[in-house]
């Protein structure tokens, strides 16, 4: 199966500043590819590259097999790339009806081949009784709705989105999130998702490009990127992380929460890192059980925290069921499930 | 960041056009100045009369531009801040005198109390004509303004006029300059209500150089300094513009504290009935008396000529200068470059050309290179769009910026190329500034009074020139008709403007 969109090398500056730096990463057709980065980081530089508003001056794009950039020079224009964009907030044609939107890449739009298009992506993003609406009727979420549509209707080798949930309300995100993912399931569509949220990333994608200070620096499931990150730069930024000095010897190492295993081996000083929800209460404490006193407790709702300062005077963080939660000041003892990280 | 996108040939040919339009006259003005010499054109500066026309000059617009700014900002605080009923109407009214021309109201004051002539009653006029050009741009600027900084200035310990003057009135600071420099550059540049009251400043003085005997050499030369005036006011103008911002981003607008307090209502109410009473009420009523006086004797169908013209070459001057104006402001706005650069510095320096000035380079042009057109309605109409291009430009050019990048972006993303997204996307964005521009050049048209009286057709008579023909030798009875049609004509694009200006403001 041929790549829907390849990244190969791509490197771009503004002026002096370089913005992407020899950025490599495949979509495969038919999955959905998550872009998981920290603001200004270049995702919405690596997406207008894509669309064709922006040449690379280093590294190739194909798209569908087909090269349409290379070494500075664009060699299709961004009208004839076959890509959609999902931009933030929508940006829904103000001057056009829902159904005009969404057959404005269509053509001839008036043959009743494109009206049956309209309806049908109207009905996969759950919409069909808005078509005659002005856009500016819609809520926010059904503004995305729209856009997707109005993206897949002219069948693009791959929908962008950017960032396209960020302006939502975090109340409304995981509804339209979830109508979001199941329309571009449905329609088999291909997408390349640029995201900030890497519970979004997590959630929603088959596959995860991480990019940190302008380059992709780990690409892989969403469980390989949680369970075994490249860095401790991944580490921190998919997930929450515990930090404490250790030991290792080979695939073992020893720190303030006793002799730990580990995923990967390692020798000498390391930072041993393990995620708050490996750290549980030892109801049946031994000799051995690292012991603490909890300093604070952060009740969420279904879930809580507690930071539990160690004798070496190490915090750890554990994410333990709500009705558990200590109170402040308890004496605890400890116990790390599961494997734990080591980076030199 | 940077746009890679480079101008369309349909976009970039007409835009190159234009800037070359622009830039005709300033060429000619150069050329006649220094036919004689560069000494000629140095002594014609300093001379000590030039000196006297400076001050003179110079005063009338510090007068007019102070009390401009004055009346301005109270009618826009009246109209947007106070809890004055039908606030949108007051709005429309108050923009109303766009529509009169100054030389129809300085006749009107001359036929009323003769006495006014001269500075005080240039000065009069001058200001309820032009305190609109502040008044709109503060109305937006205060519309946008945080009102909540205001109350915080009150719990503070401020009193209410205290708060006004220490928090308001700086936030929309910006706005009284720019209206203000704007208010000075049309004062620089009138033509009419000078001529009118007699008083002796440039544009009076370039006309009357250039009907004597037609001394090129002097008018040009006048010209020249009459403009690098107006080129000062208007570095200044765009400097104090950046300056006003517009409230950015999606969230929901916070509604506006609405003023009762009589203390600040009562004064600005008066202000603001005077304007209107004076700025509207003399002409009007002096030409519905006219009119009535002379109704006998009036020769309908010469006016109704007249109001075909008028109506002609105002509607050609209008189409003239959006088919010029469109592609102009479409480059500027969304395909930065050096071609933008260079068109938009054409344009932005043909703004500070006063019409007369204006005039008298399409007459060299006209004389020198195409005869045949010379005194031709091609070339009267020609010499407007120089003149209204900028105007019609900025329209343009600030409703497209208005509207998202992004809406272009997934236009093109949708397969649609980058001249059909133009039509597609970005010009039926920018509908009401293209109305408003129209309106804009069609309304100035059919006032302007210099260009025409210049350039027409011998045999052609407009409605400005009739005004002007049987005022000049105060026959009022024969001014009335053509003064109320050109009222009533104005009134019409003027009401579409503020219109687009309330919209804006009294939302």
């Amino acid at each position: 199966m041929t790549a829907a969109l390849e990244l190969i090398g791509v490197t771009h500056r503004f002026d002096d500043t370089v913005v992407l730096d020899n950025v490599s990463f495949q979509v495969e057709a038919g999955s959905i590819t998550a872009v998981l980065g920290p603001s200004g980081v270049g995702k919405t530089t690596l997406l207008r590259i894509i669309c064709g508003f922006e040449t690379p001056q280093q590294g190739r794009v194909v798209i569908s097999g087909r090269e349409v950039a290379r070494d500075g020079d664009s060699l299709v224009a961004a009208e004839h790339r076959g890509v959609g964009l999902v931009p933030q907030e929508g940006a829904l044609f103000p001057h056009l009806s829902v159904a005009n939107n969404v057959s404005f890449g269509l053509k001839q739009r008036r043959s009743g081949e494109s009206r049956a298009r309209t309806n049908h992506l109207l009905e996969l993003v759950g919409l069909a009784h808005c078509a005659d609406r002005r856009p500016e009727e819609l809520s926010g979420g059904m503004q995305q709705r729209v856009a997707l549509a109005r993206a897949l209707a002219p069948n693009p080798a791959i929908v962008l989105l950017d960032e396209p949930f960020a302006s939502l309300d975090a109340a409304l995100r995981a509804s339209v999130r979830a109508e979001v993912v199941d329309a571009l399931r449905r329609s088999k569509a291909t997408a390349l998702w640029v995201t900030h949220d890497q519970q979004e990333a997590l959630s929603c994608a088959d596959n995860v490009a991480v990019m940190l200070d302008r380059r992709v620096v780990q690409r892989g499931t969403p469980v390989d990127l949680y369970r075994s990150p490249a860095s401790r730069a991944v580490a921190e930024f998919v997930g929450e992380a515990v930090h404490l000095r250790g030991q290792a010897r080979g695939t073992t190492v020893s720190c303030a929460m006793g002799n730990l295993q580990l995923a990967r081996a390692a020798d000498g000083s390391v930072t041993v890192i393990v995620r708050p929800e490996q750290i549980e209460l030892d109801d049946s404490p031994t000799e051995t059980s690292p012991r603490g006193r909890v300093i604070a407790s952060r009740f969420y709702g279904h879930d809580g925290e507690i930071d539990v300062r160690l004798p070496n005077d190490e915090v750890v963080v554990a994410r333990l069921h709500a009705r558990l939660l200590p109170p402040v000041g308890a004496d605890v003892a400890l116990r790390v499930t599961g494997q734990a990280l080591a980076f030199a | 960041m940077t746009r890679l996108l480079r101008a369309p040939v349909a976009i970039a040919a007409p835009a190159m056009l234009a800037a070359v339009v622009a830039i005709v006259p300033l060429v000619y003005l150069f050329d006649a100045s220094l036919s004689r010499g560069v000494e000629n054109a140095i002594r014609e500066i300093f001379l000590a009369r030039t000196a006297t026309l400076v001050l003179r000059t110079l005063l009338l617009t510090f007068i007019v531009t102070v009390a401009c700014a004055v009346v301005g900002t109270i009618n826009a605080w009246l109209v947007v801040r106070s809890s004055l009923p039908l606030r949108p109407m007051w709005l429309m009214l108050l923009a109303m005198p766009l529509a009169i021309p100054t030389y129809l109201s300085a006749f009107a004051w001359v036929s009323w109390i003769p006495t006014m002539s001269g500075f005080l009653g240039a000065s009069i006029v001058l200001t309820l004509a032009s305190y609109p050009y502040v008044m709109l741009p503060v109305a937006a600027m205060l519309r946008g303004a945080d009102p909540m900084l205001e109350d915080v200035a009150r719990s503070l310990g401020a009193s209410a006029p205290s708060a006004l003057i220490r928090v308001t009135l700086r936030q929309i600071a910006p706005a009284i300059w720019a209206g203000s420099l704007l208010v000075a550059l049309y004062v620089v540049s009138d033509f009419g209500a000078v001529a009118a009251m007699r008083l002796e400043t440039f544009t009076w003085v370039i006309y009357g150089a250039y009907r004597a005997g037609f001394n090129p050499t002097r008018a040009a030369t006048l010209a020249l300094v009459l403009v690098a005036m107006a080129l000062l006011l208007i570095v200044l103008e765009r400097h104090f513009r950046s300056r006003v911002t517009q409230r950015l981003g999606a969230g929901t607008a916070r509604s506006t504290v609405r003023r009762t307090t009589l203390t600040l209502v009562a004064p600005a109410l008066v202000v603001a009935l005077t304007s209107i009473g004076f700025g509207i009420g003399v002409p009007l009523v002096s030409s519905i008396r006219w009119t009535r006086e002379a109704s006998a004797t009036t020769d309908w169908s010469a006016v109704f000529t007249t109001i075909m013209s008028s109506f002609w070459i105002g509607f050609l001057t209008g189409l003239a200068t959006l088919l010029l104006a469109l592609p102009v402001g479409i480059l500027i706005a969304r395909f930065k470059g050096r071609l933008a650069d260079v068109t938009e510095g054409a344009v932005f320096v043909t703004h500070s050309l006063p019409g007369i000035v204006v005039a008298l380079s399409v007459v060299y042009l006209g004389i020198n290179l195409v005869r045949p057109l010379y005194q031709q309605v091609p070339l009267l109409v020609f010499g407007q769009v120089i003149i209204f291009l900028p105007l019609v430009v900025g329209a343009v050019r600030t409703s497209i910026e208005q509207s998202r990048l992004a809406l272009e972006d997934v236009s093109r993303s949708l397969g649609v190329s980058r001249m059909a997204t133009v039509f597609r996307v970005t010009i039926p964005l920018a509908i009401p500034g293209i109305a408003a521009g129209g309106a804009l050049a069609v309304l100035g048209a059919m006032k302007e009074l210099p260009t025409t009286l210049i350039l027409r057709p011998t045999e052609v008579e407009t409605l400005a020139t009739s005004i002007w023909k049987y005022s000049v030798v105060s026959d009022f009875g024969a001014v009335g008709p053509y003064a109320v049609s050109l009222m009533l004509l104005a009134a019409l694009p003027t009401a579409l403007l503020s219109h687009v200006a309330v919209v804006k403001v009294a939302r």
